[in-house]
């Protein structure tokens, strides 16, 4: 896809101490969360840079989110926070970008601690995620519900909202 | 033309000049992340598979059998026609009951803990129901209820 840049946002941790201030800014491809509650942030850089964010990860820093409309936003991953590091190649170039998806914790149990995060708010993967935790998957039945077209894959589910509002709460 | 008017400079032609960018190319990099390594760590998280059991069994099964695998969760899904259409989900729940022993000047405080099974059950109309291995107790002296450690942790 082109213009890129436009639904990029900017991810920006400033450290100050006694003697040094630094600050590390990398373009943030994802993100989920909630408030100042971060679930999942991607981003990518150079080698430093995402060390750099990795380890302020860790630490529980808090991070300035510029999202591609100029929104800012105070995030912060919380405890025992995960992080996922790989490299890209690109072609040409010398050095790999890294890539780094940093997770929280609430997503790191997600769907088994009693709350699903949803990576989109999206009915029909509101129903996936109900198929897939109920494995109406494994019997053939796992359809949205928008959009059916078959009788025999039909779950007929007169109030949608409600099972899987009861789903998420009643585990 | 007026005596104090400068007379127009041609600006020479040059060649063209090419505008190059040497930052990161956004537009590659934004359909590489998709097929990054770490996606693929990651997406268990946000879109989980869990594992299914599928086959025909060499003989058939009898009664230990089928409970065996209902309370192993292997035999979760839907059931049912019509209006008893449901989604049935097995799972393991750990009781604990706290009672305390006093011994002269001690309190002993022990924690006994016993896993039982349940069943949950969500209908096509929207009802749920769980059934236990014995009655919904009252609140009041009902048992701590948490969830088993592989789910919480």
């Amino acid at each position: 896809m082109q213009n890129a840049h436009l639904r990029l946002g900017l991810l920006e941790y400033h450290r100050i101490t006694e003697k040094n201030s630094t600050r590390i800014r990398v373009r943030l491809s994802t993100y989920i969360g909630e408030e100042e509650q971060a679930h999942l942030i991607g981003v990518f850089g150079n080698d430093s840079d995402i060390g750099a964010i990795t380890a302020a990860v860790h630490e529980k820093a808090n991070f300035t989110l510029t999202f591609p409309d100029g929104a800012i936003e105070e995030i912060t991953l919380g405890e025992h926070a995960s992080c996922y590091r790989r490299s890209v190649i690109l072609p040409g170039r010398k050095h790999p970008v890294r890539h780094l998806l940093a997770i929280s914790e609430q997503l790191h149990s997600n769907g088994s601690a009693g709350r699903t995060i949803l990576s989109r708010d999206n009915p029909n993967e509101a129903w996936a995620w109900l198929a897939v935790r109920s494995r109406m998957i494994q019997c053939g039945s796992a359809s949205p519900p928008t959009g059916i077209q078959s009788h025999n894959s039909r779950m007929e589910f007169c109030d949608m909202n409600r099972v899987v509002s009861t789903f998420v709460s009643g585990r | 033309m007026a005596p104090d008017a400068c007379e127009p400079y041609q600006v020479p032609p040059s060649d063209e000049t090419v505008l190059s960018y040497h930052g990161l190319p956004y537009d590659l990099l934004e359909d590489l992340l998709q097929h990054s390594g770490a996606w693929k760590q990651v997406m268990p998280f946000l879109a989980p598979h869990e594992e299914v059991a599928t086959g025909r069994p060499i003989t058939p099964l009898h009664g230990g059998h089928v409970g065996l695998l209902c309370t192993a969760g292997l035999l979760n899904g839907v059931f049912g026609q019509g209006d008893d259409r449901h989604i049935a989900r097995w799972r393991s729940v750990k009781h604990v009951t706290t009672f305390v022993e006093h011994d002269e000047e001690n309190e002993i405080v022990h924690h006994r803990e016993r896993w039982a099974n349940e069943l949950r059950l969500v209908y096509a109309d929207g009802r749920t129901l769980k059934l236990t291995e014995t009655p919904i107790r009252q609140e009041e002296d009902a048992d701590a209820e948490c969830a088993p450690a592989a789910r919480a942790a």
